[in-house]
């Protein structure tokens, strides 16, 4: 099997990183705290957020894409603000494949977080808040610690599916040379012009990447379950 | 000293209790699922009353007509729920000294007097259940707490270190004056506390009085039974007085109790301890037709009918009788009358509890 590294692998393996990072940043940033108000509290509309953040699961990502291309667009709720303050569209560019990352690997990382903040048991928090601890520091000195392992997880679990992600990437960022070929789209452009050794490389960096998050996660899982 | 009164309804449960204890040491004494975890929690704050009014010695934690509602941080009180106490990601000391406002001298001399100096180092992980349970009532007591909250603090460990553990605590407590409310569904746990006994059913106060006293004179079969009485008579009533009854108890024993009771009918509760050694103006002979005699290492269980009712009494082993104990055997029994107690007979007749 022959391996080659062609400066369009080479961008594809960079971005891809960058995408990763920053997407897996964000998921982590919004959804601890997203997570823990689902674990711990009641509130309405509850279920209907549960449901909204779910939908990249089970929508095709071509939905999905098309949906935030809709949101996102010139005339989108939300891009016509970003269009109005910035003179210019997110769509079709690197932060656009961050977008996509995110949408799709958030519900992955809320779910996880969410079942090991409901796996503190209350008690624990209890005993803290008569020990005289209010909410803040009983969430950052047991709550959070408490779940340390099944945050991780899901934080890599978030990391290996923004690293794999193709089909939002492809509908909101597109397929440009040099600015939003992601190692996914990278391998369907080797593929699709039939260069398969130029496929090789990246495909054994994304399997390898894949993998070995799937074993740390499963590690982590095992060591968390009592 | 402690004083309760809480309302709050949850799906398919409702709590309405209500009770003032004088004494150092509550017990809250009923079958799970009651009300008693829920009414340390409301005590300590951890849930919302809808209406009520919480107070600890002179000091107000929550009233709903003046709209007083301290939160769980401010209101100062240990609480040991039944697990999950110790936090196992920090260490013993760490622990220690979690709470807030932790007094280092305070906590050094809670360590000495506790002897767990050499525990600080350790995770929780490590500990044994004693252990366990030293450590989170040392964290209690570590911020001067008002009151002392304990859910079944003794459910997993042994008779022996439940008793010493039980005794260190109270005479911390005591010294401090830190009143104590203790849950527990074991008649054992509630008669070593002693002191003031609320009987939890429903959600609802049933009895409350002085343990001793509520042990021997439970208000209902329920209650009875709850706290581990297994012996009683089904009796007429054929004349009541301001402080006295006449009953009849089958087939032909009239006796006359000191207990006021209206009704013809009752229960009468012969506690597994009446059996008399001598004959006294306060005992009554009664025949029974032995069944079975167990012996349980220091004791005598004998096993008794009398007029259909099968009883047990227990007595030491060296008590035992002079005569041949032997099943189908009838013979003569001194009972003591002042444990005797007349139980009212209810219209379902305590089959609430039983299914």
């Amino acid at each position: 099997m022959k391996l080659y590294l062609t400066e369009e692998s080479l961008f594809a393996v960079k971005l891809s990183v960058k995408t990763a990072v920053c997407s897996t940043a964000f998921v982590v940033l919004f959804g601890i705290p997203l997570a823990y108000l689902l674990a711990r509290s009641e509130f309405k509309l509850k279920r209907a957020v549960e449901l909204i953040i779910m939908l990249p699961i089970v929508f095709a990502p071509t939905v999905t894409g098309y949906i935030l291309l809709v949101i996102l667009g010139k005339h989108g709720i939300v891009g016509s603000l970003i269009y109005k303050f910035f003179g210019r569209t997110i769509l079709f560019s690197w932060f656009a494949t961050v977008i996509a990352s995110f949408v799709a690997s958030f519900p992955l990382f809320v779910k996880t977080a969410q079942a090991a903040f409901r796996s503190v048991d209350e008690e624990y928090i209890n005993v803290s808040y008569t020990l005289g601890r209010g909410k803040l520091y009983t969430f950052f000195n047991v709550s959070l610690p408490l779940s340390r392992a099944g945050i991780t997880a899901g934080a890599m679990l978030a990391f290996a599916r923004a690293f794999g992600e193709f089909g939002i990437t492809l509908m909101i960022a597109g397929n440009i040379p040099f600015k939003t070929t992601t190692i996914p789209i990278e391998i369907y452009n080797a593929v699709s012009s039939a260069q398969f050794e130029r496929a090789n490389l990246l495909v054994l960096i994304s399997a390898v990447v894949s993998l070995s998050m799937l074993f740390a996660v499963n590690r982590l899982l095992e060591r968390w379950s009592p | 000293m402690v004083s309760v009164k809480a309302f709050k309804r949850l799906k398919g449960f409702f709590l309405n209790a209500e009770w003032n204890s004088p004494s150092a040491v509550t017990v809250l004494f009923g079958p799970s699922g009651s009300g008693k975890s829920l009414t340390l929690k409301a005590i300590s704050g951890l849930i919302p009353l809808e209406s009520g009014r919480i107070s600890v010695k002179d000091r107000l934690f929550f009233d709903s007509e003046k709209g007083v509602n301290l939160p769980p941080q401010k209101r100062k009180v240990g609480y040991l729920p039944q697990s999950h106490t110790l936090f196992p990601h920090l260490s013993v000391y760490r622990n220690l000294t979690y709470g807030k406002g932790v007094d280092r001298k305070w906590l050094e001399h809670l360590i000495k007097v506790t002897e767990t100096e050499k525990l600080l180092d350790k995770y929780p992980g490590s500990l044994s259940g004693g252990e366990r349970q030293r450590i989170a009532l040392v964290r209690a007591l570590a911020i001067k707490p008002q009151i002392l909250l304990l859910d079944e603090p003794f459910s997993s460990l042994h008779g022996f270190l439940k008793e010493r553990l039980f005794e260190e605590i109270k005479k911390m407590c005591l010294e401090h004056e830190i009143p104590i409310v203790m849950v527990t569904h074991d008649v054992k746990e509630l008669l070593h506390a002693g002191g003031y006994c609320i009987i939890y059913r429903n959600g609802q106060v049933e009895q409350e009085g002085q343990a001793n006293a509520v042990y021997f004179k439970p208000s209902s079969k329920e209650t009875a039974k709850l706290l581990g009485h297994k012996n009683f008579v089904r009796v007429k009533v054929l004349d009541s007085g301001e402080n006295w009854s006449k009953i009849l108890i089958p087939p032909d024993y009239e006796i006359t109790l000191p207990q006021r009771y209206s009704g013809k009918e009752a229960w009468l509760l012969i506690p597994s301890s009446a059996l008399a050694l001598k004959r006294e103006r306060e005992t009554a002979k009664l025949g029974f037709k032995i069944i079975k005699i167990n012996q349980t290492g220091e004791n005598l269980e004998i096993t008794a009918e009398l007029s259909n009712h099968k009883l047990t009494f227990v007595l030491p082993e060296s008590l035992g009788p002079n005569f041949i104990l032997e099943p189908l055997k009838k013979v003569d029994f001194l009972l003591s009358l002042k444990y005797f107690h007349l139980i009212p007979v209810e219209e379902e007749d305590g089959k609430a509890f039983e299914s």
